[in-house]
């Protein structure tokens, strides 16, 4: 297409839209030459990943028809069609695109003068808007293939002695034969380099360092894997990623420039600044959960609770942090799923940001984005020197300092998820437990397995959910429904996600067995500081709660 | 002469169609007459339907194109029936087929003709009722099945007087005019008749107190038309006078029908056709006023009662109760009609349209009649309660209107009724006519590289006068995995294709793309081309430069080009990622269960017994005959005792017909399978049984409601209708007799009308001024729904002398009793007073309500049911019997409550739906299905949930491990469950997100 008119992308239903579209066709009815139809049997097909893919693209509109409400040829459709569209506006409302570069028009195979007027009216609508920021001019150069050798070199491989030790201990080899990080090594070794294993099983690794606790030699697996993924990609070897990867097109997205986000709406009444000052250069690194709540409704994702109550607990300690605006997601899931580039590309924009703010240092809830802001931010990016505290850190020092005081007694049994990221990766066990054992009226018994031994919530950067994810859910919620805890406590919130996911559906066997309320930390800490500390939850928040009503983004 | 295994359909309308693709799709070949030049009917022309208000064309079109595309149905358009001669199972008639003037084999309907006539636009155009203009070599309308153009010999200039330069045949790329062509005259042997002439509209010149010579009073299908987005007026509500919008419209009800004077009978549709044109209009244009005149207003379908009441409280529609005398002309573009509301008061108020809602005319059936065909006094066809769809002649039936007002559920009922029908009268006969097309093996892919041809074609000038076809060809060539392209004048061709196919040899292409026109109509033509020459069908892609280039940017050529050159582009992406798809042969087993053993279901499993198919009928009362066993023997008319004898007679041979097996007393205690392989676990006798059964009909019935009402069960001189029906059979004394109507229903909390109890009514009144003249009879209604020929019970009535009173809903009788006496006070808003009626007997029309059973059989069937715990069909007009799971259909009153000719009617209709299943050794999976990965597969259910075809489902596969299953017979190919599945663990086949994204990647170069 040409670049100087608006480029609209319109995914359409064969029976009711595209008809329509030919029907203004067979009319000679005229509208601009810049759609570009792509049909499908039911606008029900259109995965938001889809529409998110034609922005990443360049289209400056996208345009979904379908069938008028009663007319859907496979019933209800068009309905789950308008329901994603709305949860698409959302995410493109966060992402600063804005929820107007989005249509849903019901077309009949009548009407090609109202597919037509569509069409121009959105033409026009979107030269006001003027071009998606993320147009692109130029196609983007292969990705680099890493060098394996090098790979090798840097993570011990060559040192593995094919004991077994980690096949042994993995979660994931446990549940799928087929799956052993020993062979993984083993074939790579045995290749002399030429090319690394890159089945699928590449990507079922779910990087826990759960075989790095026991390997004796220091073999670095989850590194060897992330690294390995890259190749696996430039060979057209992709992982699968959930909900048809939307979750990665919006962190690409965020990786580019012109962006103008819009994404503290949940902030409202909370005291946050802008900038740092004098007396506090703190910053509160809020990361992806406004857009969980959007693209994980269906689960009570909730994942905006966390940030809320984050800075809620930040406020109680008298501190005013900054939080941007215009902060990008932390790449750890582009650096995990085979994308360093991209990787590369947020941390650069968000280490601009954080230093134009002047910021020096950064507390954070969720552990993923703790690891990638603390260990993967310095490896890559000059210069970067500022302090990451995950909230527990810090709730764990001002306790210590003794300035933090909490008024209700929760009279509740909990046990605690330790998160990869968090307890191997970071080697913080003892903070998130002091904080718990702190709150007033509150038991914490330990799971099976726990601390250095905790087993994944099963699954990692939104790849590879499947069958054996599932199953290790089941089992360690089992684990902690066994310790006859009330609450399974987490102090991340795709913890919280995948575990509220697996129970969201059915589950195999007895549920009584494995059904445990999920929460976060923060959110135990915020009930136990009372007075107003947890106001009722916000907007977003009750607008999604419960699945009956879920948005998704998305799916329902 | 053994019988013929082939049938002719008389009439190309929704019901033609319908029997037609049920007749081709159970073994037999069908030949599809129709008078006028395209197939489609009335149907055609209507902007939605009622009363959900379904687009009609969206709905109409895939059955057009379906019968258009049919192997074994042959399309007689422009063709008039002459003579039917010799017998049931071996006719031949004789057809006309008029001179369209143009070679059907090179005509590709593109239209160039029309644009070029001297003519242009200046002939009044039927398919808009005359509100638009067209030329005199014309394409009928844009969904035209067969597309092809024909010269209207009245108008063209070089026809009529010798004289043009006839443009037309410069126009005509293809050189496909004919102007010397001739009418022809054939001869077809066929089996069996389908009379499906449809009725015709009533013509608005009859009604001259109407004016209907004013351009602003309009019929209702003329405001169809104007109501249509791809009317005259673009969808827009516009006085015809003058083309300025209208905000006040009038209906005029019973606009030549309930009248002595023309159609004495009722129509039937009229009611809530006008309902939805109101409902329609206020949709186009809130402010607009409509303003219904009526008698009664007949809203007996399912879901019409709410319909109405919704236009009136959601739409703010106007309803007055006043038969319209005449109306007066206001002025050049303004009506104005003189009324008297309910409370007595005259008033006269102006409308810039009037829209006469005229009823159906009987059908033109001098050949039938020839044929020895009966037809009743108004000139429809003469048939049976319990053969309803039998004519006086046998071999000869009737489906539709032809036979008497219907709407177009029930017309497409007795479609599959009639196809039915045919499969008991030619059992012997089955495939012996129809043509089995054998394929070359299909080319093994084996993972090779994409080898794409691109084949793109000029349309004549179509898509060449715009888009720059040589350069899109040429552009095309230099696309990553292409390896051929040609341009076309028209790839559609019989030419073209064979080259496609020696394309497809020459080159070692594995997939295909053609740059034409629209799937929607050509993709089935192209994948049947590519598997003639050894591909898969489903390694096809059309990019649609027509439609969506040449036409549509006619003034941007370059623009039009170059948006040629992307949708070229993305559909070669798709193409390279395409696979080839399997469309698995599902075995059928060839048997039926039929559960309950009423008028329905022993009509479905007679006509499936006779068929030949195994068929258990499964009842689970002790014999027989539904409610009406319990009918007594005294009550009712000849027709009535001859229905009894009928249905005796059907028992009669259900017992004795050696495919049928009767089983009473008994219950479906399990059910599993899917299309072609259910397995139902029947509980009979205190024994278990399990049956395999390839389709399965439920027509499971309705119950009377026991009222709580009207002293009901208080006072022994309260009964039902159905009570009143014994007490006749024991003889009757009663002085005075007082019915109430729409007990307990027409309300909140039970909104439906149930169909059949002013029937009920008229009917036992009848019986009792027959046993009983002095007798006082009252009915207290609130509209009399003696819709269709129904209309004569109710004139029989009052002509008996059964006194009519009407009650609102709001101001209900009152039954008292005391001292032994029974009185009634009633309200009718015509007078002041109250009025009170002693009475000896007071008789309850009591709603019909869903089984109980239904909810349960949902349960395990999984089909679904409505609030009211009625079935809930596949699709409320054309799929009146079917079940959204296939190989499941429905029939009766466990649909809604209606007659026992109608419920026979679904019964046959059923079995009919059944046959297409039940006649084939296999029937074949879509190719295009969802895929489960299982080992991405969470067992979350999510895919269950959303699949509105029971397709997917979860199987516990080992201990704990829940994944989820596709059934391919079952699947239609939405791609719901892919967009469910969170996990990404289904993909859907032919439209899989990679192929999908590669067209997005590929939108822009």
């Amino acid at each position: 297409m040409a670049a100087a008119d608006p480029e609209i992308v319109a995914f359409t239903c064969n029976w009711c839209a595209y008809a329509g579209a030919d029907y203004a066709g067979v009319s000679r009815i005229q509208y601009p030459p810049n759609v570009r139809v792509i049909r499908v049997m039911c606008s029900g097909r259109v995965e938001p990943s889809f529409i998110l893919r034609a922005f990443e693209e360049g289209a400056d509109g996208v345009l979904v028809g379908g069938c008028h409400e009663a007319d859907c040829h496979y019933i209800s459709g068009n309905l789950k069609a308008r329901d994603r569209v709305e949860g698409t506006k959302e995410l493109l409302a966060l992402l600063g695109l804005g929820a107007d570069r989005l249509r849903i028009k019901w077309v009949n195979a009548n009407e090609g003068e109202a597919f037509a007027s569509e069409i121009t009216d959105f033409t026009d609508t979107l030269k006001k808007l003027g071009p998606n920021p993320l147009k692109k001019t130029k196609k983007k150069a292969p990705a680099a293939v890493p060098d394996t050798e090098e790979i090798m070199a840097r993570t011990n491989t060559y040192l593995c002695v094919e004991c077994g030790k980690c096949t042994a201990s993995c979660p994931v080899a446990r549940r799928d034969p087929e799956f052993s990080p020993r062979f993984i090594v083993e074939e790579s070794l045995e290749k002399m380099h030429a090319e690394v294993e890159t089945g699928p099983q590449l990507w079922d690794c779910l990087t826990c360092r759960t075989c790095e606790e026991r390997c004796p030699y220091n073999v670095r697996f989850s590194e060897f894997i992330r690294d390995s993924r890259v190749e696996a990609r430039a060979l057209g070897l992709d992982g699968k990623p959930t909900q048809a990867g939307q979750m990665y097109s919006w962190m690409r997205m965020m990786a580019s420039g012109g962006l103008e986000q819009d994404r503290l709406a949940w902030l409202d009444g909370l005291k946050t600044k802008s900038k740092a000052t004098a007396k506090s250069d703190l910053m509160f690194f809020v990361g992806c959960l406004p857009h969980f709540d959007v693209s994980h409704a269906h689960v009570g994702s909730n994942s905006l609770d966390i940030a809320r109550d984050s800075v809620k607990i930040i406020n109680a300690l008298g501190i005013t942090p900054v939080v941007l605006p215009d902060e990008r997601c932390c790449g750890h899931d582009l650096l995990f799923g085979g994308n360093p580039a991209g990787f590369e590309a947020l941390a650069r924009k968000n280490a601009e940001l954080i230093k134009a703010a002047g910021v020096k240092r950064i507390v954070i809830s969720c552990p993923e984005g703790y690891q990638t802001l603390a260990q993967e931010y310095p490896r890559v990016l000059k210069g970067w020197d500022v302090e990451v505290l995950h909230i527990s850190e810090l709730l764990a020092e001002m306790l210590e300092a003794g300035k933090l005081s909490f008024k209700n007694d929760l009279g509740i049994k909990v046990t605690y998820q330790d998160p990869c990221r968090l307890g191997r990766y970071m080697g913080v066990f003892d903070a998130p437990r002091k904080v718990i054992e702190a709150l007033p009226g509150v038991e914490l018994v330990e799971m099976q397995h726990f601390g250095p031994d905790a087993i994944c919530c099963g699954v990692s950067s939104w790849i590879s959910c499947g069958a054996t994810a599932k199953s290790i859910q089941m089992a360690r919620l089992a684990e902690a429904k066994a310790t006859g805890a009330d609450t399974l406590v987490t102090a991340c919130p795709k913890c919280q996600i995948h575990f509220r996911c697996a129970l969201s559906g059915k589950v195999p066997g007895d549920r009584g067995a494995v059904e445990i309320p999920v929460e976060d930390l923060t959110s135990l800490v915020v009930k136990a500081l009372g007075d107003g500390a947890r106001s009722a939850p916000g907007k977003a928040a009750t607008k999604k709660a419960g699945k009956a009503k879920s948005k998704a983004g998305s799916k329902s | 002469m053994a019988e013929r295994g082939s049938v002719l359909v008389a009439g190309g309308g929704i019901g033609g169609i319908q029997a037609a693709l049920d007749i081709a799709e159970s073994g037999y070949r069908a030949y599809l007459l129709e008078s006028a030049p395209s197939i489609g009917g009335i149907m055609a022309m209507l902007d939605k339907t009622f009363p959900t208000n379904d687009c009609s064309m969206c709905i109409l079109s895939p059955k057009l194109v379906e019968a258009g595309q049919h192997p074994n149905i042959d399309i007689l358009a422009y063709a008039d029936l002459n003579r039917i001669e010799g017998k049931p199972g071996d006719f031949k008639v004789t057809v006309n087929r008029k001179a369209r003037r143009v070679d059907p084999d090179l005509c590709t309907g593109c239209g160039a003709c029309s644009e070029a006539c001297v003519l242009e636009r200046r002939i009044p155009d039927e398919f808009n009722m005359g509100l638009s203009k067209r030329s005199a070599i014309y394409v009928p309308f844009a969904q035209a099945v067969p597309r092809l153009a024909l010269v209207d010999p009245n108008e063209c200039l070089l026809l009529t007087k010798g004289k043009c330069k006839s443009p037309c045949l410069e126009a005509c790329q293809s050189g496909a005019i004919k102007f010397d062509q001739l009418d022809e005259t054939e001869t077809l042997d066929v089996g069996a008749i389908v009379i499906a002439s449809g009725a015709g509209a009533h013509d608005i010149a009859d009604l001259a107190s109407y004016h209907p010579e004013h351009p602003n009073v309009v019929s209702a299908l003329e405001m169809e038309r104007i109501m249509c987005a791809s009317g005259p007026y673009a969808g827009r509500v516009l006085r015809p006078s003058d083309g300025e919008h209208a905000t006040r419209i009038a209906f005029i009800q019973c606009a030549g029908s309930r009248d002595e004077k023309h159609n004495p009978y009722c129509s039937s549709v009229c009611c809530t056709y006008a309902v939805k044109e109101a409902t329609v209009i206020k949709e186009h244009g809130p402010e607009i006023d409509c303003h219904v005149f009526h008698i009664d207003m007949r809203t007996f379908g399912k879901g019409f009662e709410q319909f109405r009441t919704r236009a009136s409280d959601e739409y703010g529609i106007r309803f007055t109760r006043f038969k319209v005398p005449a109306v007066e002309v206001a002025g050049p573009d303004t009506l104005s009609i003189r009324y008297q509301d309910e409370g007595g008061a005259w008033k006269s108020e102006e409308y810039d349209i009037v829209v006469l809602s005229v009823g159906l005319n009987p059908p033109a059936l001098d050949a039938f009649k020839q044929a020895g065909v009966e037809v009743d006094a108004y000139g429809f066809v003469t048939t049976s309660i319990a053969a309803p769809i039998d004519t006086s002649v046998a071999g000869i039936l009737a489906c539709g209107t032809a036979s008497g007002p219907k709407d177009i559920p029930e017309t497409v009922a007795q479609a599959s009724g009639a196809a039915a029908r045919c499969a008991a009268l030619l059992a012997g006969a089955r495939g012996t006519e129809v043509s089995k097309k054998e394929y070359p093996e299909e080319k093994e892919l084996d993972g090779a590289e994409a080898r794409v041809g691109v084949f793109v074609c000029s349309c004549g000038k179509n898509i060449g006068g715009v888009v720059d076809v040589e350069a899109v060809t040429e552009y095309a060539g230099g696309l990553p995995g292409v390896a051929y392209t040609e341009s076309n004048m028209y790839t559609c061709s019989g030419e073209s294709c064979d080259r496609i196919k020696e394309a497809i040899a020459a080159h070692d292409l594995n997939r295909v793309v053609v740059a034409a026109c629209t799937p929607r109509t050509h993709e089935p033509l192209f994948r049947e081309t590519i598997r003639e020459a050894g591909l898969n069908r489903y390694l096809f892609d059309l990019a649609n430069i027509r439609d969506q280039c040449s036409w549509v940017h006619s003034g941007e050529p370059q623009k039009a080009t170059a948006k040629a050159k992307d949708l070229v582009r993305m559909s070669v992406a798709r193409a390279r990622l395409l696979e080839p798809l399997p469309q698995l042969p599902v075995k059928v087993t060839p048997a039926a269960l039929v559960v309950g053993g009423g008028p329905a279901g022993m009509a479905a499993a007679l006509e499936l017994g006779r068929a030949g198919y195994q068929t258990y009928l499964l009842e689970k009362e002790g014999k027989l005959g539904g409610d009406l066993r319990d009918a007594p023997s005294g009550a009712g008319g000849e027709e009535f005792k001859k229905l009894m004898a009928d249905l005796d007679s059907m028992a009669g041979e259900l017992e004795k017909n050696a495919n049928t097996e009767v089983i009473t007393g008994a219950k479906l205690a399990g059910f599993s399978g899917y299309i072609g392989n259910f397995n139902a676990i029947v509980e009979a006798g205190g024994k278990r049984r399990e049956l395999d059964v390839g389709a399965v009909i439920l027509a499971t019935g309705g119950t009377e409601h026991v009222p709580t009402s009207y002293l009901y069960a208080k006072s022994d001189r309260v009964v039902t209708q159905g009570g009143l029906e014994k007490k006749l059979a024991k003889g009757f004394k009663s002085k005075s007799v007082v019915m109430i109507q729409c007990v307990e229903s027409r309300e909140p909390g039970r909104p439906y009308c149930s169909r059949v109890c002013c029937t009920s009514a008229l009917n036992n009144a009848l019986s009792i001024k027959a046993v009983s003249p002095d007798t006082d009879v009252y009915i207290l209604y609130r509209d009399i729904m003696a819709y269709g020929l129904g209309e004569d019970l109710y004139r029989a009535a009052r002509e008996a002398g059964v006194l009519f009173v009407r009650y609102e809903v709001d101001a209900k009788p009152e039954v008292l009793e005391s001292g032994g006496a029974l009185r009634v006070k009633v309200k009718t808003p015509q007078l002041p007073v109250e009025l009170e009626i002693e009475a000896d007997l007071v008789v309850l029309s009591a709603p019909v309500i869903a089984a109980g059973d239904n909810r349960e059989l949902s349960e395990m069937m999984k089909v679904p049911v409505d609030e009211h715990g009625f079935f809930l069909e596949a699709h409320v007009k054309l799929r009146p019997v079917d079940f959204a799971t296939a190989g499941i259909f429905l029939a009766g009153m466990c649909h809604y409550p209606k007659m026992v000719d109608e419920a026979i009617s679904q019964g046959m209709a059923a079995a009919g739906r059944a046959a297409t299943i039940l006649s084939k050794e296999y029937v074949m999976s879509e190719g295009a299905v969802a895929k489960v990965d299982p080992r991405f597969c969470r067992g979350c259910g999510e895919c269950e949930d959303a699949c509105e075809f029971s397709a997917v489902a979860l199987t516990e596969v080992e201990a704990g491990k829940l994944v989820a299953e596709v059934n391919p017979a079952l699947c239609v190919g939405c791609g719901m469950c892919a967009v469910a599945c969170w996990s990404n663990a289904i993909d859907m086949e032919n439209f899989t997100d990679r192929q999908i994204e590669a067209m997005i990647e590929a939108v822009r170069s």
